[in-house]
């Protein structure tokens, strides 16, 4: 049997290639978001865009953080919030539990024990005094921050949201620097 | 198409047996399994109108849900490693440390001795370094043994080791002559010691420095020793030494200063003189002296020690009792010290000359028990008694018994039937912690027992029964013998052949029982128990009263088959047509030292037996077996035997031994797909199509009220939660068919917390609750009630 090339069948061919080529380029690059991550064959999904939380910035830098909570020493981990609003409080409700259940759930994969949990109240986010092996995690709601950030302070971690006008904006902050913190310490990476 | 259909209905069976647990959940007792765990995902719902509690439950539950996410798992602990030598060859008896170590250890038997060079000159010499166990040529053996006629030992295992047996020994392998120190050739003799050039070697890792030898002796420098200058010091306990002016190969200024930097003392020393300094309680002896022409010291070689003790003389022969120059006692110890072999020429160190560090404590012999051990100055080894080759033993207890009833029993490895045999039975039982271990027959049980029945009115036979308990039914059972002359159901007539005279004589009656760990050691292994019964006076044909009996349990191995003998006694002197023997240990109800006899090697070899019977302390036997405890169990009559799985050795080391892993447990994290928390108010359609748990009333939030099938808000009355309290419901069908959700609701905020508190202990409070909903009025077992 003959096959008989015309010249509309090689530019067809052509044309397909370089679309192939072109897609399997730039596919994997498009920085679609990304809500869940595979950690140790469980999937864990978190409550927003992990490719926006990482450019939160984190103090004095990542390494010393993770040093600071994921560390064999630790034997309690206290979060420390301050009771406002009813909206400000369900946030601190919704942060706590996915500081809670995800840092227990890491310690146990990585370290081989669950340290324990206790949550107090503050009136101020001023004075906290943490410790090596009982390290605080200060959720600092939006209405009193003026930045998105995770920063360690003497063993004290101050997890704050950016304060605004719009609700779920506010929301939004909170959980970027919640999951940043959490990536830190889980060590998730976002490449680009 | 075949293929097609095959991967279907795997398919389908997949799915099946993933959706069916949960499809067959809905009690709280299946929470959290219940919420779709490991392959579904689930939220957490709270209220957007939160109160301060909320945050707290919120952390309790995600701890909750964390926890159910891990197992436990534990790691076995590892034994510790020895560096240097092992060995759980030894005989418990009286065996030798020598019979399994070497003699001498040498470094490629032990890697904490050295063997090298060491520098003179700029000319290397070799020397090695060794442990010896017979020191000075021993007449003593240092040995093993558990003799409890002696003091010290109390029938415990120990190991025993007598004075100037144990020692170290410095060798030097290549002749060193000092004389050559100096070109006169004269020095390094005990008349004129060699101290410009003498010869460092590190005895036991301390430096000494030998400046003479001869007639057998070597006089060496002790202390820190060092080069001090005006900065850096020479540093003995808590003082530092330093060297600020002098004179080169003449003299030195050295200053004293104590901790805190003060001077104590100061003095001017001569090149090869001491001094002693009393405010610090210090000799200082300046061996060499480098300075400058302005008196700047480079560099003064110290010797720095107690006072009248940095320069001695040690000769063939040393002990403890020594003070001031003739305390020969190795630096820092009080039971080693130093003395040589050779050094017969002055100033020549010959190859094969040593210099020992030997052990001589004033007290000897003396004795170390398991986990023991005699360490070498500075820890520099150890020679360690660790116990046993192997912890592995069954427990024998004996016990009298009264008033027991024996079932048929169709045959040895049988079952017993209904049916009572014989009652009103007295005697001892034998058990074991370990099942199978008492061989009847070659069978292997967990009891056994040699019991009596009261005399036969008829024949007179006076009936002895061999039982075996049946795990089964949980009785006792005796194999009838219609002849009464069977295996398992013995008799002794008065008129049989059991009676060695007649009348007037004693009858006997003997039955070998045999005790293998679990029914599985070597023959090599196994000891033998065996049940000796003496009636006394029971011989005649017609009607003489049998007055006493005993009972005469011996156990040991083939070659020591009396190693342990306990003496039963009936303790009411008859045995009649309606009184069997009634046992205690010897005659009375108290312990008693002949209760139990042993058979114990003592530390000359010789074997004795023993009366332990009021021990405090357990007794180890010639057999290998352990008497555990007598005083208080003969007390109870009872005695408690450990028997080996293995023949008894002992287990030793030299060298050093490391420390042992202990057990561990960790969490494991097993995959599961991880929850996710939301706002009531961001709850999505998507959403909705997971389990969920909702934290809240129905009031504050609006996922429980749609739950619970009420208009949000629905408060009080209203809400369905028990006033005061709280509900921890499980809604099936909700969100979706075939979902699942976990309402924590409380009347009150408090009342929530304390719902989540609850789930939080939900292995010790909901697990195995078969309700689907259940009132909270406390964080306790009582404070919930299914509802």
């Amino acid at each position: 049997m003959k096959i008989k090339i015309t010249r509309r069948r090689i530019i067809f061919l052509v044309l397909l290639i370089l679309s192939i080529l072109l897609i399997a380029t730039i596919f994997p690059n498009i920085p679609w978001p990304v809500y869940s991550v595979n950690y140790y064959g469980a999937t864990m999904g978190f409550r927003a865009n992990l490719r926006d939380a990482k450019n939160v910035p984190v103090y004095p830098n990542e390494e010393i953080v993770y040093r600071e909570i994921m560390n064999p020493l630790v034997e309690n981990i206290t979060i420390a919030f301050k009771p406002g609003t009813e909206q400000e409080n369900a946030y601190d409700a919704v942060e706590t539990f996915e500081i809670v259940n995800k840092l227990a759930i890491a310690f146990s994969k990585t370290l081989g024990y669950i340290p324990s949990f206790n949550v107090i109240n503050v009136t101020s986010y001023d004075g906290l005094q943490g410790k090596i092996r009982n390290p605080i995690i200060t959720l600092v709601n939006p209405n009193y921050s003026n930045e998105t950030s995770v920063r360690l302070d003497d063993h004290v971690i101050f997890i704050t949201g950016k304060n605004s006008t719009d609700s779920k904006e506010q929301l939004k902050n909170f959980d970027l620097a919640v999951i940043k913190f959490l990536m830190v310490a889980l060590e998730i990476r976002i490449n680009h | 198409m075949k293929e097609k259909l095959i991967a279907g209905l795997l398919a389908a069976l997949t799915t099946l047996t993933t959706v069916y647990p949960v499809l067959a959940a809905g009690t709280l007792g299946d929470f959290p399994g219940l919420l779709g765990a490991p392959s579904e995902g689930f939220l957490v719902v709270v209220g957007a109108a939160a109160k301060p509690e909320d945050v707290v439950g919120a952390a309790d539950i995600a701890m909750s849900l964390a926890v159910q996410s891990t197992t436990d798992k534990s790691v076995p602990g590892a034994a510790a490693a020895v560096t240097g030598l092992e060995y759980n060859t030894l005989d418990f008896n009286f065996g030798n440390l020598t019979d399994a170590f070497p003699d001498p250890i040498r470094s490629f038997h032990y890697s904490g001795l050295l063997q090298g060079t060491i520098s003179w000159k700029s000319n290397t010499y070799d020397y090695h370094e060794t442990i010896n166990l017979s020191t000075a040529g021993s007449s003593n053996k240092q040995f093993f043994s558990h003799d409890f006629g002696t003091a010290g030992i109390n029938g415990t295992e120990k190991m025993v080791l007598y004075s100037g047996r144990i020692g170290y020994e410095y060798v030097f392998d290549k002749q060193l002559n000092l004389s050559s120190a100096t070109t006169a050739g004269t020095t390094g003799t005990l008349a004129s010691p060699e101290y410009t050039y003498p010869v460092n070697v590190k005895l036991l890792g301390t430096t000494f420095q030998i400046v003479a030898v001869g007639s057998n002796q070597i006089k060496m420098l002790v202390g820190s020793s060092g080069t001090a200058d005006a900065t850096t010091p020479v540093v003995y306990g808590t003082y530092s030494v330093y060297a600020t002016l002098g004179s080169n190969t003449a003299w030195s200024k050295v200053v004293v200063k104590d901790s805190a930097g003060n001077t104590v003392d100061s003095m001017v020393i001569n090149q090869a003189d001491s001094k002693d300094s009393s405010a610090a309680g210090l000799t200082i002896k300046v061996t060499a002296v480098r300075a400058l022409q302005d008196g700047t010291i480079v560099g003064a070689d110290l010797v720095v020690g107690p006072m009248g003790s940095v320069e001695k003389t040690y000769t063939t022969t040393c002990d403890v009792t020594g003070t001031g120059v003739n305390d020969l006692k190795f630096p820092g110890t009080s039971d080693w010290c130093i003395q040589v072999v050779g050094f017969a020429t002055s100033g020549l160190i010959s190859s094969g000359d040593k210099i020992q560090v030997v052990w001589k404590p004033t007290t000897s012999p003396q004795y170390f028990k398991a986990g023991e051990k005699l360490s070498l100055p500075n820890s520099y080894g150890d020679i360690g008694f660790e116990g046993w080759n192997y912890n592995t033993f069954a427990t024998l207890t004996f016990t009298p018994k009264t008033g027991l009833s024996a079932y048929y029993l169709s045959a040895i490895g049988g079952s017993t039937n209904s049916s009572i045999l014989a009652s009103n039975l007295n005697g001892i039982e034998i058990a074991s912690d370990v099942a199978g271990t008492i061989l009847v027959e070659g069978t292997g049980y967990q009891k056994a027992y040699l019991l009596f029945g009261v005399e036969n009115s008829t024949t007179n036979w006076l009936p002895v029964y061999v039982g075996v308990w049946d795990s089964v039914n949980s009785r006792m059972g005796v194999v009838y013998d219609a002849g009464h002359n069977g295996t398992y159901m013995k008799d002794i007539a008065k008129s049989s052949v059991n009676c060695t005279a007649s009348p007037g004589g004693n009858c006997t009656f003997a039955y070998n029982f045999t005790i293998s760990y679990g029914g599985g050691a070597s023959t090599a292994d196994q000891q033998y128990l065996y049940a000796n019964v003496s009636v006394v006076q029971a011989a005649s044909p017609i009607g003489e009263t049998p007055v006493s009996i005993i009972r005469d349990f011996t156990l040991g191995t083939s070659a020591n088959g009396n190693a342990i003998q306990l003496g039963y006694y009936n303790k009411t002197g008859t045995w009649s047509t309606t009184s069997p023997p009634d046992f205690r240990l010897y005659t009375s109800d108290s312990a008693e030292a002949k209760d139990i006899h042993i058979d114990s090697t003592d530390t000359s070899g010789t074997v004795n037996t023993q009366e332990v019977g009021v021990s405090t302390q357990d007794v180890v036997t010639d057999a290998g077996t352990i008497l555990v405890n007598p005083s208080s169990n003969s007390a109870g009559q009872i005695v408690v035997i450990k028997v080996p799985a293995q023949a008894l050795k002992v287990k030793a080391y030299i060298g050093k031994l490391g420390v042992a892993a202990g057990a561990q447990t960790y969490k494991e994290f097993t995959p599961v797909t991880v929850a996710i928390a939301r706002l009531d108010t961001e709850v999505s359609a998507t959403d909705k199509t997971k389990n969920l748990v909702v934290v809240g009333g129905p009031c504050v939030n609006s996922i429980t009220a749609a739950a619970l099938g009420l208009t949000f808000p629905a408060c009080g009355a209203a809400s369905g939660v028990p006033e005061n309290a709280a509900l921890i419901k499980v809604v099936k069908d909700y969100p979706a068919t075939g979902k699942y959700t976990v309402v924590v609701a409380g009347w009150e905020a408090t009342n929530t917390r304390t719902a989540c508190a609850v789930i939080q202990q939900y292995a010790t409070l909901l697990k195995g609750q078969t309700a689907t909903a259940v009132k909270v009025t406390a964080a306790t077992a009582a404070g919930i009630t299914a509802v």
